[in-house]
């Protein structure tokens, strides 16, 4: 083997070794540490329910509950032991016998055990001496110091058991003790553990005072413990920290003293409810608002348009029936002319008829011959007015088909139709100028025009050679056309009557049924214009006619179309 | 003794006819003016002094100045309001008959479709006022 691998070898057993050793020691400190967990001394006193005294020996209460858990954490075990009075067990303490006695907390203060501060049952014994003294004053030598503390307070027996001190007298405050101190009555002053803004101030102490130590200090856990085992302070502090981390501390607490104000709880979940509540309530409210008002804005539009719609609705239906109602009065006096003009011509039919009897009896051969010219004369007449009336209905019942119609060549049609008749009256058609073009029904306005002329030929020319003129005008909304003839005219008091249903100026006379203008006036009326007779200058008669020249006109035509439509 | 003396006045000559007819087979001593207007009746009345009539007969429906316009015409004036006035009409409308008498109409005749009933009819006038005329006179 070569010397080098040998060394080598040889050095690495070597480490190995070490670090084993190590690591044992490593382990055995450990396990010496956890098999050693060191001892606590407890002292304690009676004071239910935070520390009472147990069957066998052993204490039980909140605080000792507390502190086994922490000590155990903290890796103490504890050892027990009684004593009639807390300044027996601080004594005991400070004497070195004992370690701690388990404080305090109360019921009434927070929870939160870190916050704290003792009550004036745990004590805090600050000692206090002035600078100038202190530079000698060995804190652990008390002996032949004069120590004060208020008589009569909790830290008398506290301070006598300790350091058989010197009363200074009664007062409230500590501030006795201080002043005390400050005047230089005393050597070492006991203070009770104030609040701790007293605690503050008092540790706010001018430089010529010196927080001497104190052979007591008080934890936050309200534990008090010697100032020999400096260690135990920290880990049992930590230890808490660790419970309370863990929720262990609650657990203790709620089993000794119930569950957390329930009353609290209640009413904090009562709180919270309300305000939830409350809160949706008012988001619900302010929702359900602003939803109402846009559902009733919504609604208002709604039933505004519905008004609108129900007013125009109201408005057609208002239109309508006052159609309806000019239809009615004009099929009413429709009516009324018609049975009234019919029972002139039966008069004379049935009265004749009777004659005829007579006479056929009698043998008055011309009697006989005179009645039954009456009578046929009459039925003819008769005839012609129904014919009459069934033009007329056609002329109101057909609804107008308007057209854009040349009116020179309607005229040439006329005339061409009514030859025979203008010629048998030895009369003419004269057009002296050109006429406009109409929009119009053609048939309706062909019918007006053989009207005109007929009745221009038979009333206006009683002579021969005369002439009928035909004339049309445009104006701004209505074309006007006249017919007019040169005849005897017709007197102004008859010039609207002539125009009613079967109204003859001479019965009797001449054919005709009496109908022609009131087709004629029909006829213009539908049209959106109107008829009237005028006597115009060099004598006759004209007849005036009046058609819209543009879009149908609002008759009863339209009845139709649909009310949407017309709404439109 | 006196013929009663008719003024008819009618513009429909076939009603005329009729009417005329009527009387003259009634077996009556009448006679009959036949005037065709409202206007030639009261002229007749106002300023005929011979033959003047004893009793009109008005067709209600006349041109112009119709029936009942004459016939208040004639009512309202002292001179002629003696005269009896019998209407008559076509219509048997009430409205017609009311406003007939309300003008003082002695009488209101619905002209019959049946011949012998006008005899009837005009006899019957003539008789009456031919007895009224004479117990007048």
């Amino acid at each position: 083997m070569s010397p080098v691998l040998s060394i080598g070898r040889f050095l690495r057993f070597l480490s190995a070794l070490t670090a084993l050793l190590l690591a044992a020691n490593g382990a055995v400190a450990h396990s010496n540490a956890l098999l050693h967990a060191e001892t606590l001394r407890v002292v304690y006193t009676d004071f239910p329910p935070f520390i009472v005294s147990g069957q066998n020996g052993e204490p039980d209460g909140f605080s000792i509950q507390v502190l086994r858990k922490v000590a155990a954490r903290a890796n103490y075990q504890l050892t027990f032991q009684r004593v009639d009075s807390l300044p027996e067990a601080l004594a005991l303490i400070v004497a070195g016998k004992a370690d701690l006695h388990p404080s305090l907390a109360s019921t009434a203060e927070r929870r939160e055990i870190v916050d704290y501060t003792p009550s004036v049952h745990v004590v805090t014994l600050s000692l206090y001496a002035l600078e100038h003294r202190a530079a000698s004053f060995n804190p652990d030598d008390l002996t032949g110091k004069r120590i004060g503390y208020l008589k009569g307070d909790a830290t008398e027996p506290t301070a006598k058991a300790i350091i058989g001190a010197v009363p200074i007298g009664f007062g409230t405050e500590d501030e006795t003790v201080y002043e005390a101190l400050v005047r230089g009555t005393i050597d070492l002053g006991v203070f009770v553990d104030a609040p701790m803004s007293r605690q503050l101030r008092l540790m706010n102490l001018p430089e010529q005072y010196t927080k001497v130590g104190a052979p007591l200090r008080v934890s936050p856990i309200g534990i008090a413990v010697s100032k020999a085992r400096p260690d135990v302070l920290e880990r049992l502090s930590a230890s808490l920290q660790g419970l309370k981390a863990e929720a262990a501390f609650d657990a203790i607490r709620d089993r000794w003293f119930g569950p957390p104000d329930s009353w609290w709880t209640l009413r904090r979940v009562f709180f919270v409810y309300l305000s939830g509540i409350t809160v949706v309530v008012l988001v619900s409210m302010t929702a359900f608002g602003r939803l109402r008002r846009t559902f009733r804005r919504g609604l208002n539009r709604e039933m505004r348009l519905r008004a609108t719609l129900a007013t125009r609705h109201a408005a057609m239906l208002e239109l309508k029936n006052t159609q309806l109602a000019a239809q009615n009065d004009e099929m009413q006096r429709l009516l009324q002319a018609v049975s009234h003009d019919l029972k002139s011509p039966m008069v004379t039919v049935r009265g004749f008829a009777g004659v005829l009897q007579d006479a056929m009896e009698s043998g008055d051969q011309d009697l006989a011959r005179d009645a039954c010219r009456r009578i046929v004369a009459s039925t003819g007449h008769l005839s012609g007015i129904t014919d009459g009336l069934q033009e007329y209905n056609r002329v109101d019942q057909k609804p107008i088909a308007l057209q854009r119609l040349d009116l020179n060549a309607l005229v040439a049609e006329a005339e061409e139709m009514l030859s025979a008749d203008i010629a048998k009256a030895q009369a003419r058609i004269v057009v002296p100028s050109k006429l406009p073009h109409v929009r119009a029904d053609e048939t309706q306005l062909l019918r007006v025009l053989l009207n005109l002329i007929l009745n221009a030929l038979r009333y206006g020319c009683p002579e021969p050679g005369m002439a009928i003129e035909i004339s049309a005008a445009v104006g701004v909304d209505t074309t006007e056309i006249v017919v007019r003839d040169h005849g005897p005219g017709i007197p102004e008091a008859y010039q609207r009557d002539v125009f009613r249903l079967f109204r003859r100026l001479t019965p009797g006379q001449a054919d005709g049924t009496g109908i022609g203008l009131s087709v004629v006036a029909r006829v213009a009326a539908k049209h959106g214009g109107s008829a009237w007779i005028s006597s115009p200058q060099g004598g006759g008669a004209a007849v005036h006619m009046t058609l819209m020249n543009n879009a149908a006109p609002p008759t009863d035509d339209d009845e139709d179309a649909s009310f949407e439509e017309k709404a439109a | 003794m006196n013929r009663t003396r008719f003024l008819l006045v009618e513009d429909d000559p076939d009603h005329a006819a009729l009417i005329c007819t009527a009387i003259s087979q009634s077996g009556l001593h009448c006679e009959v003016e036949h005037a065709v207007s409202g206007e030639a009746a009261l002229e007749i009345l106002r300023h005929r002094t011979v033959r003047r009539p004893d009793v009109l007969l008005l067709d209600i429906n006349l041109p112009g100045m119709d029936g009942l316009r004459v016939l208040e015409q004639i009512k309202s004036d002292h001179r002629l309001n003696a005269v009896p006035v019998v209407m008559l009409s076509t219509s048997s409308a009430e409205n017609d008959i009311r406003a007939a008498h309300s003008r003082h109409a002695n009488s209101y005749v619905v002209k019959p479709a049946d011949f012998h009933e006008m005899k009837r009819v005009m006899q019957a006038i003539a008789t009456y006022w031919i007895g009224v005329n004479a117990s007048v006179s």
